[in-house]
């Protein structure tokens, strides 16, 4: 973990840009825990981001508009006690997205069973298609713990580091490292014992 | 390449896959903005209400001030009692605090009694004793509690003998359980 910290801290002090933009969203930070005019900046600046996070999990725009206003709601209701000298903001909206998207997971399970066993029935395609493809990828990894898709889709979907994912979930390094890990291995059990596109590329 | 190698060649090329798409809906959150709407109605209510309050309450704590000292000496009910007889009058105070009664009083003659909030009591009331005695020329020997405006005992004709003449005066505005205990 404080690798982690060191890898923050040599980022904001690289340069002199990075001093000005870290400054900046500390001036906008403090604004968002003012009122809600200050919020709606933050909400501005990073609801792209936040929505693409939970989109590229969900797969679906107006699913993904529901839960990025739950998790915008959420940062709202807990700026007051949000510490930027613990995680950068980005981390944390995407924390409490990767949160929010868990919790809708967990209440999806039962229904997207009914749909995968659909799915089996239509059988392998040779070519899949790259929609196909990403629903395969998002199938799959909805049968996993919440755990293991978090890692997968904060590392391949946000590109993070191991090190910023460990901040993001608030765990260690190698925590993330080895439950990245096993994810991989639970994905490629689950693409390939349900049939999806996986099979037919190995 | 091996089927392990492979394996996970292709996982990460579907991964890239799913990875790739960004989001493809509005830049804004019309269900957040509104939530934000109504956040930022309720923080300007309560940013305006706060200064309001204060000045509700200090328009309430000046008006009870106000009210009260009013209350005082908004009317007041006084009673002149001369051997036996009863004047009772109420008066209101000019901008001066005080207030004129003037009766008439039986077997002739005249009382102009002056109240004003320097008679009031510790209490509330008004307590005000006038004694007549005997050989005085206005009728009048002594006054209790009040401070004799000038002018006070002119033109009063009590009648002979040592019977007292009391004035009082009570806020009208006073509460029936403290009538009761009003000395007279």
């Amino acid at each position: 973990m404080a690798s982690t910290v060191t890898i923050f801290q040599a980022r904001r002090t690289s340069g002199d840009g990075l001093h000005d933009a870290h400054a900046d969203e500390s001036a906008q930070i403090e604004a968002a825990k003012r009122n809600p005019q200050g919020f709606a900046v933050l909400y501005r600046t990073h609801y792209r981001a936040v929505a693409g996070c939970i989109y590229r999990r969900t797969g679906d725009v107006h699913v993904t508009e529901d839960l990025a206003a739950d998790t915008f709601i959420a940062a709202y209701r807990a700026i007051a006690s949000f510490k930027p000298d613990r995680v950068p903001i980005r981390f944390w909206f995407l924390r409490i997205a990767t949160n929010t998207v868990n919790r809708w997971s967990r209440s999806q399970r039962r229904v997207k069973e009914v749909r995968e066993t659909a799915a089996m029935d239509g059988g392998i395609k040779a070519t899949p298609s790259q929609a196909e493809i990403s629903q395969a990828v998002r199938d799959g990894l909805a049968r996993l713990s919440l755990a293991h898709q978090a890692v997968l889709s904060l590392h391949y979907f946000e590109s993070l580091s191991v090190e910023e994912i460990a901040v993001v979930l608030d765990c260690r390094v190698g925590t993330v490292k080895s439950r990245l890990s096993r994810a991989r291995e639970s994905l490629k059990a689950t693409l390939k014992q349900h049939g999806e596109p996986y099979g037919s590329e190995s | 390449m091996n089927e392990r190698a492979m394996s996970d060649e292709t996982l990460d090329k579907f991964l890239s896959v799913a990875a790739s798409p960004d989001w493809p809906g509005p830049a804004r959150n019309p269900k957040f903005e509104e939530f934000l709407m109504v956040q930022a109605e309720s923080d300007r209510a309560r940013r305006f209400r706060r200064p309001r309050l204060f000045l509700t309450l200090g328009v309430l704590l000046a008006g009870g001030t106000v009210f009260g000292a009013a209350k005082l000496y908004e009317s007041y009910r006084v009673r002149v009692n001369v051997n036996g007889m009863t004047y009772e009058r109420d008066v209101t105070p000019g901008p001066d605090g005080t207030a004129t009664i003037v009766e008439q009083l039986e077997g002739g003659g005249q009382a102009r009694i002056i109240v004003g909030p320097e008679n009031v009591g510790a209490d509330g009331k008004i307590h005000v004793g006038i004694n007549v005695a005997p050989g005085d020329p206005a009728g009048v020997s002594a006054v209790e509690g009040f401070a004799l405006p000038e002018g006070f005992l002119d033109g009063l004709d009590a009648p002979p003998g040592d019977s007292p003449v009391r004035v009082e005066g009570v806020p009208l505005t006073v509460d029936p359980e403290s009538e009761k205990g009003r000395p007279n």
